[in-house]
């Protein structure tokens, strides 16, 4: 079973998208802002993260920086979730090292999508 | 804001959504197109706001290009991926046809693709039963600069002289009930077109009623930054600097060769002799040897940026009277509150800190007057008891006219100023404030919630005489106000 560490700030949209993952067999952990998700990166190393990119103490920008500069956890693949395309969030979070973004709202197939091809279908749950 | 409004939105439609998976599983089938009406309204009201979002961003100036070179036959073939599920609702068949001649393009992706989805979904939504066409060439006429043409034709129901006239205005589609019946938000189009532009391109159409339509995107093949192209028009004549005896210098701070190279040409021949330095270390050393007369400074630096070098001139006594023009691609309204605060606490106030700060302007005699100005009354009812218990004598008042209206009664020694308040802010109470010769004099402690911006901080320093966006004014606009400021300053220094 994969385990996924989401970071997210909003406390609906973390229930909605945990809910969603918990219900395709991943395992989710759940971090409410970039320290914490930095944080648990590294004591957790999960398989994958989620990031949400506008969060409190540090962003998600940040975060991701911090987290693929240590050599801990700079392989734990982390995607952005970006609230929209067309501002810029995308560069922005590629720029931070994100390996791949998507947009809020989240559509579950394109991110599922998107998370096999790091977790690569060997380990699909 | 626009996070504000996305993130309820967001929740709507992702709710709605866990709600219909849930329908399915448990063969709930009876609320599933409720629930679908629910999550497509939320959607299409997501669109509408990113797109009025997206417009008024452009309107305000505040849309960046992210410039990069890729592959134009990898996009179209991403994008009609994308959009091969809306061409195949109405029956459609998508045909594209793209050389591999056409290579690559540098412009912003995420917009190059946003414009080619919008006409190929507007596309999709007013044919039936018919074909898509997405034509890609590229143009290269003799001296102009290649262009990549992205076209796409359709075999729908086409529009009039006047539907196209009204077609590429907001909220507008061919006619009021176009949005009931093809859904959309009318928005698309005009936003496509925006994006173009500020790539330098355009969108344009043909059509005929009955007989399908055309719509035509063209852009340069290497879009250029309009941030930069400013500066990068070298029409000036040139005529070599030739630098006056006696004449005022000017110290030109900025990594871009192509600015300090323009201001190095214009001031000069505008009679000013102009040291240029390409970094902020190299700036400071020049601006202690030399003494300008008055300094340009680019706020976005590699290494050390503007703003530090800004702190640091004006730390050091030698050259903190060396007034500095800085010279932004910053966007910010709030221009030019050249304030002079005296000081700043941030909310929520710590009590040791502010009575610290008031000690300072405490005369000998142990009574002093305070004017706290905040609409908040909590605040003001809080900062008084902690004044009042150290001795302070201590006014309120709601905003700045109240403030005003006060001082008019009785003159504060020291006045703790919010900056966020109803009728009159404190920008514009300290900017009253200082235009009267007898208030002048006061001393004013910014009291805010607001995070203050390195920005803000140097315009409230009263550091910052004038700040001039490189982005948002025309070329000669921005050299006749540096040669402007760069004169009075000469003049006022020369006076002193």
């Amino acid at each position: 079973m994969s385990r996924i560490l989401l970071v997210e700030d909003n406390e609906m949209n973390r229930d909605m998208l945990s809910r969603r993952l918990a219900r395709k067999k991943y395992e989710v952990l759940l971090a409410v802002d970039g320290q914490e998700g930095v944080a648990m990166a590294h004591y957790e190393t999960p398989d994958l993260i989620l990031m949400d990119m506008s969060l409190p103490v540090i962003d998600g920008w940040e975060a991701t920086r911090r987290i693929k500069a240590s050599p801990e956890t700079k392989n734990i693949p982390v995607i952005a979730l970006t609230a929209h395309a067309m501002s810029g969030d995308r560069e922005k979070a590629l720029e931070a090292g994100c390996d791949d973004y998507d947009t809020k709202p989240i559509e579950l197939p394109r991110l599922l999508g998107k998370m096999e091809a790091f977790l690569g279908w060997a380990s699909a749950p | 804001m626009s996070h504000e409004l996305r993130t309820p939105l967001n929740v709507i439609i992702g709710y709605s959504e866990m709600l219909l998976e849930d329908a399915e599983d448990l063969g709930q089938e009876e609320f599933i197109p409720d629930l679908e009406k629910i999550n497509s309204a939320g959607k299409h009201l997501l669109g509408l706001i990113n797109a009025v979002l997206d417009l008024s961003k452009i309107e305000a100036g505040k849309m960046d290009l992210y410039l990069e070179t890729f592959d134009v036959a990898g996009m179209v073939e991403d994008t009609a991926a994308v959009v091969q599920p809306l061409v195949m609702k109405n029956g459609n068949e998508l045909r594209i046809e793209c050389p591999d001649t056409v290579g690559s393009m540098r412009a912003d992706l995420t917009k190059v693709r946003q414009a080619v989805f919008n006409l190929l979904s507007n596309a999709s939504k007013f044919t039936k039963d018919g074909a898509i066409t997405l034509n890609v060439t590229r143009q290269t006429g003799d001296g102009e600069d290649a262009r990549i043409t992205l076209s796409v034709s359709d075999t729908g129901i086409g529009m009039t002289r006047e539907q196209m006239d009204r077609l590429f205005q907001e909220f507008s589609q061919a006619d009021a009930s176009t949005t009931r019946n093809f859904g959309g938000t009318g928005l698309g189009l005009a936003l496509s077109r925006r994006l173009c532009r500020m790539m330098g391109g355009d969108i344009t159409v043909e059509s005929e009623p009955g007989e399908g339509s055309t719509f035509t995107i063209r852009l340069p093949a290497e879009v250029r930054d309009p941030a930069k192209s400013l500066l990068e028009e070298p029409e000036i004549e040139d005529t070599p600097p030739e630098a006056l005896e006696g004449s005022s210098t000017v110290l030109v701070i900025d990594d871009d060769a192509t600015v300090r190279d323009l201001l190095e040409r214009f001031l000069g021949r505008e009679g000013f002799r102009v040291v240029s330095a390409d970094g902020g270390e190299e700036g400071l050393r020049l601006a202690g040897e030399l003494r300008p007369d008055a300094i340009t400074l680019d706020a976005m630096m590699p290494g050390m940026d503007g703003w530090s070098v800004l702190s640091a001139l004006k730390a050091d006594p030698d050259v903190s009277g060396i007034p500095v023009i800085m010279l932004t691609l910053v966007d910010d309204k709030s221009l030019g509150y050249a304030l002079g605060a005296a000081d700043y606490l941030t909310k929520p106030v710590d009590r040791q800190r502010l009575v610290s700060v008031l000690e300072k302007y405490r005369q000998d005699d142990a009574s002093c007057d305070i004017l706290v100005v905040d609409d908040d009354p909590s605040g003001r009812r809080a900062v008084r008891q902690t004044l009042e218990k150290e001795g302070f004598e201590v006014a309120e008042a709601g905003n700045g006219h109240e403030a005003l209206e006060s001082m008019e009664k009785k003159r504060p020694a020291v006045i703790l100023s919010d900056l966020m308040m109803p009728e009159m802010d404190g920008f514009e109470f300290i900017t009253n404030l200082r235009a009267r010769e007898e208030w002048r004099a006061i001393p004013v402690v910014v009291l805010t919630a607001k995070d203050i911006t390195p920005e803000d901080r140097m315009r409230l320093d009263g550091y910052v005489t004038q700040v001039i966006q490189k982005g948002s004014v025309n070329r000669d606009a921005l050299l006749a106000e540096v040669s402007d400021l760069v004169r009075n300053f000469g003049a006022r220094q020369g006076s002193r």
